[in-house]
């Protein structure tokens, strides 16, 4: 008898354990959308590319509403 | 017979090798040269540019480009100055594209909101085909 009800414990907390493990990961696909990831990649290569435009027209690029 | 048509293979892979490798040695401090060229003419012409913008007959577009104003008329020296400024502002463009795998038409539109968030107030600027002077 003593042995049903460990097993039948056991099996409880392992299905717990498990329904909150694909709980978890459910909320982490909500939570990192793939349009964050390629806005993140757009804004490093707009950067990159406004340096370059810096760096080929030098100070008149940047400073004509300095004066 | 089969071994002087492998040392042919050998010997031919070797005369591309070092070709490559001279071409690039000629070409890139070129490549180099010719971005130092364009910034140099950039800078040599930024003033009297940025008087022709003040004067209210150039303007900068949302395309990366200057262009007459509306009813401006330009001298030929103007005109060629212009003239001067876009194609190598095109050029530009066309490097830093290829460098970063974009259109250069894309790098044009980068350049064109950045030069006219630079742009003084009053000046022309040129947005969706729309003259407007920068408040």
């Amino acid at each position: 008898m003593k042995h049903i009800r460990a097993t039948g414990f056991a099996i409880i907390l392992a299905a717990g354990s498990l329904a909150c493990t694909n709980h978890k990961l459910d909320h982490n696909v909500n939570v990192n959308e793939p349009i964050h990831i390629k806005l993140d990649i757009n804004l490093v290569l707009k950067k990159e590319v406004e340096e370059d435009l810096t760096d080929l027209f030098g100070e008149e690029n940047e400073g004509t509403n300095d004066e | 017979m089969k071994g002087q048509t492998t040392n042919d293979l050998i010997m031919k892979t070797m005369i591309q090798t070092l070709s490559a490798i001279f071409l690039s040695g000629i070409l890139m401090p070129a490549m180099a040269d010719g971005l130092e060229d364009l910034k140099k003419r950039f800078q040599e012409r930024a003033q009297v540019l940025s008087k022709l913008r003040a004067d209210g007959k150039l303007g900068e577009t949302d395309v990366g480009y200057v262009e007459p104003v509306k009813g401006a008329n330009l001298s030929d020296n103007e005109t060629s100055l212009m003239q001067a400024e876009n194609r190598d502002r095109r050029t530009g463009y066309t490097l830093i594209a290829n460098k970063r795998g974009i259109s250069a038409t894309k790098v044009g539109q980068l350049s064109g909101i950045k030069k006219i968030q630079s742009a003084r107030p009053g000046e022309w600027i040129k947005q969706g085909g729309a003259w407007k002077r920068k408040e």
